[in-house]
């Protein structure tokens, strides 16, 4: 990303970059950063937190007054790191059992999305939006298209423009924000290592893409392989369960 | 806590592993004064509109981003599974600050927000994001911006 601060500012136009990882700064040195303490995917800091949005957008945006290159620390810290002490999940989801076949695992996942179903719907309806439908397949077609994945076989091939393991990889993101969604529907609000802790280790659909994983990475076709190892599971969740 | 000492293991170590291209001294434009800058975001989360498509893992181009564009239709396309997206998915000023940017042109901090804005996805090698580069600069200087914004995540 830095990268891009200099190619654009080359063609003139000035840039300001609010930056996640200060060793890349460093070496690429771009022409003006900010760096801010977030977690990784929230450069702004904290969801609906206007004022914190605020005050890093106009320390990125001081930068325009520098006199030449620089690297600027944000002051504050990251108000999210702790997490909710003893936080449980909003929801009473079916318990799922341990070594389940493939095809009982699959029943499982459909229980278990017959109730989160009707509240991520009520979710979307309240807050007017979800970033659920990245992939050609539809949101309510996902449950049918993962569960037949797993029992049947993963796609060999696509109708869309995409080579079939994306089919798979769009589907298993959309799966994991329509859990998230549903639970961070209301305060209090979890840090994203509470959520990903409930959704890998305490549901079906978190079993179902942990088994998929195993079936890409088990997979003859590289393009599989990939997707498994890259794609489906945080690379310290899968250490931590998977190894 | 992206801070590399608090990224859990093994993701840390791809982090700091990264070969971060040796690109020389940066560049530097000066510019108007911040009440009378027009900006742009460019993101690198893969952001994209729904019905646009999607990323795949290796694209190095980019997609354009209208700033009207609804709550519901922007989406995290991201190949990457190792950052957050629920941040993004309570808000999405989170990734792409649109609502903080035009309380700043309201209040006369900046001049103005552009008309459009932009998203690579990160995890690119950005020596091949590079020859996406010139239609971005062509419709930003088309939408008379001078200052950019860069949001990685």
């Amino acid at each position: 990303m830095s990268a891009l601060g200099h190619y654009i500012e080359r063609e003139g136009i000035a840039t300001t970059i609010v930056a996640l990882v200060r060793e890349h700064c460093e070496r690429i040195r771009p022409p003006r950063a900010l760096f801010v303490p977030f977690e990784l995917g929230r450069p702004m800091g904290s969801p609906n937190d206007p004022a914190l949005q605020h005050r890093v957008l106009a320390a990125a945006l001081a930068l325009f007054d520098a006199a030449k290159p620089l690297i600027v620390d944000f002051e504050e810290g990251d108000p999210d790191r702790q997490g909710i002490d003893g936080w449980t999940p909003p929801i009473d989801l079916p318990a799922v059992a341990d070594g389940l076949s493939d095809a009982d695992l699959a029943a499982a996942l459909r229980a278990e999305t017959d109730v989160i179903w009707p509240r991520y719907l009520a979710t979307v309806e309240n807050q007017g939006r979800t970033a659920v439908g990245i992939g050609p397949v539809a949101p309510n077609e996902i449950v049918a298209f993962l569960c037949r994945s797993l029992v049947d076989g993963v796609p060999s091939e696509s109708a869309d423009d995409f080579r079939p393991q994306y089919l798979l990889r769009f589907a298993c993101d959309d799966l994991k924000a329509v859990y998230s969604e549903t639970i961070l529907s209301d305060p209090p609000y979890p840090n994203s290592r509470q959520v990903a802790d409930w959704f890998w280790t305490k549901t079906a659909a978190g079993l179902i893409l942990r088994r998929l994983r195993r079936v890409c990475l088990d997979h003859p076709g590289r393009g599989y392989q990939f997707v498994g190892r890259m794609f489906i599971m945080p690379a310290y969740l899968a250490r931590r369960l998977e190894a | 806590m992206a801070r590399l000492e608090y990224i859990p293991e093994p993701t840390a170590t791809s982090i700091r592993e990264i070969d971060c291209p040796d690109l020389g001294d940066p560049p530097f434009v000066t510019g108007p004064a911040l009440k009378d800058r027009r900006i742009a975001m460019i993101s690198t989360a893969g952001l994209f509109t729904r019905g646009d498509r999607p990323f795949v893992g290796g694209d190095a181009d980019y997609r354009a981003i209208p700033a009207d564009v609804g709550e519901n239709d922007l989406l995290v396309g991201h190949v990457s599974v190792n950052f957050d997206r629920t941040g993004y998915q309570r808000d999405r000023n989170v990734m792409f600050p649109i609502d903080r940017l035009r309380e700043l042109a309201a209040g006369g901090i900046i001049g103005s927000v552009a008309d459009t804005h932009f998203s690579f996805m990160g995890a690119t090698n950005p020596i091949e994001m590079e020859a996406h580069v010139a239609p971005v600069i062509a419709q930003l200087n088309a939408d008379r911006v001078d200052s950019v914004v860069l949001l990685p995540v």
